[in-house]
C-alpha cells in the first residue's frame, strides 16, 4: 500500500491552480518534495492536512480518505508546517500540555529523550528559542507520538549547517527505529541528496517528476555546447535549458536521448540535484 | 476530543495570556461598579476580549492551522469554541454579578436587598445578552477570520455600550427596585433565555456549515 495517494486533485487558490491527477508517496521511504517558490508545495501539504479543501478529487492517507476520516488519519501524522503555529508566549512545557493529550500514542519518554538530545529547556517560552531550536522543538512534538507519516514543510529552511545536520540525523534515526514515511519539502538539495529516496518535483501546480532519486541522478543528463546546437526544435525536446551569448546547457531525461539529439557535438555531464532543479525551472534563451 | 480542545484553550489562556485573563477578570468585577446598565452588558463586553482576543492571537500566530493538524474533526473544533465561549460567559456572569452587588451596595442598604432578591433575573439578563452577542460574533469569526470580522464586531460592541449607557440613564432617574420590578419579570426572563439559547443553537449550526467548507490559510 502507498502511504499517500492523490486522485484527480484540483484546487484553485486565487490565480494559482493546483492540478495533480495522480501522485503516490511510497510507504517506508523518504520522499523529497521540491519546486520553486509558489510552485504549490505548501498548498499540496495543506490539502493533505485538510487545511485546504480540494475543488475536486480526493487524497488517501494509509488507505483512508482525508476528508472523511481526518481524525483517524491525523493520529498517525506528525506535521511540521511553515509556520508551525505554536504560540510564541507559551512555555514549551505548556505547549506540550496543550497538544500531547490529543494523541493516543504519545510517548512521554521519547519526548524527553529528544528534548534532551536537542538540549531544549522546557521552561523557556517558544519566542525565546532561536530559529534552530524552534525547528527542533517542532520536530520533537511531531515525532513524540510515533507517527507513521511525517510531513515537513521546509524543516531546515533558514538553519545553519550544524543544526540542519542534527535535524536530519534525528529524522534518519527515527526512520531506522520506526517504520515511517517521510514527505518533506525543501529548497536545500544537498539535504535531499543526503536523505531522500524519492523526488517529486512540482512546477506551476503540476507534478513534473516523480521518481527515485538514484534514477534521477544516474539517468538524467546535462548537455553543454554552443547555442547554435539548441534551435527551437531541439529546445522542445529538453526538460529545461539555458541559452546565453556564451553557450547553452540543457537537461535531458537520458543520455541515450541526448546522444540522439546532439551526437558528439556537446559535452555530457551527470547533474547534481541542484543543477536539475535550476534547469527544470528554466526555459530561457537570451 | 471536544473537551481536550476546550482544555487546550483554557491552558493557553491561563498559562500564556495571563495579562488578558487578569484584565477581563478585573473588568468583569469593576465595570458593573459604574452602573446597573454597564453591569448588564459586562459579560458581553469582557467575553469579547476573552473570546475574540484569544482567537485573534491564535490567528496571528497561525495556531488556527495547527488546530487543523490535530487529530480532531472540524465539527469538534467548531463545537469546542462554543463550549469554551459559554463557559466564559458563565464565569463572567458570576464575576459581573459580584461586581454589580458591590456597585449597588455602595448606593444603599435598601437597594441592595431588593437587588439581591432580583439577582437571578439579573444574571439571566446578563447571560442572555452575552449569549446573543456571541451568537453573532462566532459565525462572523468563522466566516471572515478575526481581522475582517472586527469591523462588524466593533460596531455591535459600540451599540451595546450605547445601549447600556441608556439603561444607566433610565435607572438613574428612579429607584433601582422600581426598574428591576418593571423589567425583570419571570415571564420576560424565561422568554429571553429561551430566545438566547435558540439563537445560540442557530449560531452553532451556521458556524458548522461555514467551517466544514472553509479553506484555512
Amino acid at each position: 500500500m502507498e502511504a499517500v495517494v492523490f486522485k484527480d486533485i484540483k484546487k484553485k487558490v486565487g490565480d494559482f491552480k493546483l492540478d495533480i491527477p495522480k501522485l503516490m508517496i511510497k510507504k517506508g521511504y523518504i520522499t523529497g518534495f521540491i519546486g520553486e517558490n509558489g510552485a504549490g508545495k505548501t498548498t499540496t501539504m495543506r490539502l493533505m492536512m485538510d487545511m485546504l479543501i480540494p475543488d475536486s478529487g480526493e487524497i488517501e492517507i494509509e488507505g483512508m480518505n482525508v476528508r472523511d476520516s481526518g481524525k483517524e488519519v491525523k493520529q498517525d501524522i506528525g506535521f511540521v508546517g511553515e509556520p508551525t503555529g505554536f504560540p510564541e508566549e507559551s512555555k514549551l512545557k505548556d505547549i506540550k500540555r496543550m497538544f500531547a493529550p490529543f494523541y493516543t500514542s504519545w510517548d512521554e519518554k521519547l519526548f524527553e529523550t529528544y528534548s534532551k538530545k536537542f538540549q531544549l529547556q522546557l521552561t523557556k517560552k517558544y519566542k525565546e528559542l532561536s530559529t534552530g531550536q524552534k525547528k527542533q522543538f517542532d520536530l520533537v512534538m511531531a515525532l513524540s507520538h510515533r507517527p507513521k507519516l511525517i510531513i515537513l514543510d521546509e524543516p531546515t529552511a533558514g538553519l545553519d549547517p550544524v543544526v540542519r545536520n542534527e535535524i536530519l540525523d534525528v529524522l534518519m534515526e527515527h526512520m531506522q527505529s520506526e517504520e515511517v514515511t517521510i514527505f518533506y519539502s525543501t529548497h536545500i538539495t544537498t539535504d535531499l541528496e543526503r536523505a531522500g529516496d524519492y523526488i517529486v518535483y512540482i512546477k506551476d501546480g503540476k507534478i513534473m517528476i516523480n521518481t527515485e532519486l538514484n534514477v534521477l541522478l544516474e539517468e538524467y543528463c546535462i548537455v553543454k555546447g554552443s547555442k547554435d546546437l539548441f534551435p527551437k526544435e531541439i529546445q522542445k525536446e529538453l526538460l529545461g535549458y539555458k541559452i546565453s551569448k556564451l553557450g547553452a546547457e540543457g537537461l535531458v531525461r537520458s543520455k541515450k536521448q541526448a546522444e540522439e539529439l546532439f551526437g558528439r557535438e556537446v559535452v555530457y555531464e551527470k547533474p547534481s540535484l541542484e543543477e536539475i532543479m535550476i534547469l527544470l525551472a528554466s526555459k530561457e534563451a537570451i | 476530543m471536544i473537551w481536550e480542545l476546550v482544555k487546550k484553550d483554557i491552558i493557553f489562556l491561563v498559562a500564556s495570556l495571563k495579562s488578558t485573563l487578569l484584565s477581563i477578570i478585573l473588568l468583569a468585577l469593576c465595570l458593573p461598579l459604574t452602573g446597573i446598565g454597564f453591569g448588564i452588558v459586562t459579560p458581553a463586553l469582557v467575553c469579547y476580549v476573552g473570546f475574540y482576543g484569544v482567537l485573534a492571537y491564535e490567528e496571528r500566530s497561525k495556531m488556527h492551522l495547527l488546530n487543523l493538524a490535530l487529530p480532531v474533526t472540524r465539527k469538534e473544533i467548531c463545537i469546542s469554541r462554543y463550549v469554551y465561549a459559554i463557559g466564559l460567559v458563565i464565569f463572567m456572569t458570576i464575576l459581573s454579578s459580584i461586581g454589580s452587588i458591590l456597585g449597588v451596595a455602595a448606593i444603599g442598604k435598601e437597594d441592595l436587598r431588593e437587588f439581591v432578591l432580583s439577582l437571578p433575573f439579573y444574571m439571566i439578563l446578563m447571560f442572555s445578552i452575552a449569549i446573543l452577542y456571541l451568537s453573532v460574533m462566532i459565525p462572523c469569526i468563522f466566516k471572515w477570520g478575526t481581522i475582517k470580522a472586527r469591523y462588524i464586531l466593533v460596531g455591535i460592541y459600540v451599540v451595546i455600550l450605547i445601549g447600556s449607557g441608556s439603561i444607566n440613564g433610565v435607572v438613574a432617574t428612579e429607584k433601582i427596585s422600581e426598574s428591576l420590578n418593571r423589567y425583570l419579570s419571570g415571564h420576560n426572563m424565561l422568554l429571553l433565555i429561551i430566545g438566547a439559547l435558540i439563537c445560540w443553537v442557530i449560531s452553532l449550526k451556521i458556524s458548522l456549515k461555514i467551517w466544514e467548507k472553509k479553506d484555512v490559510n
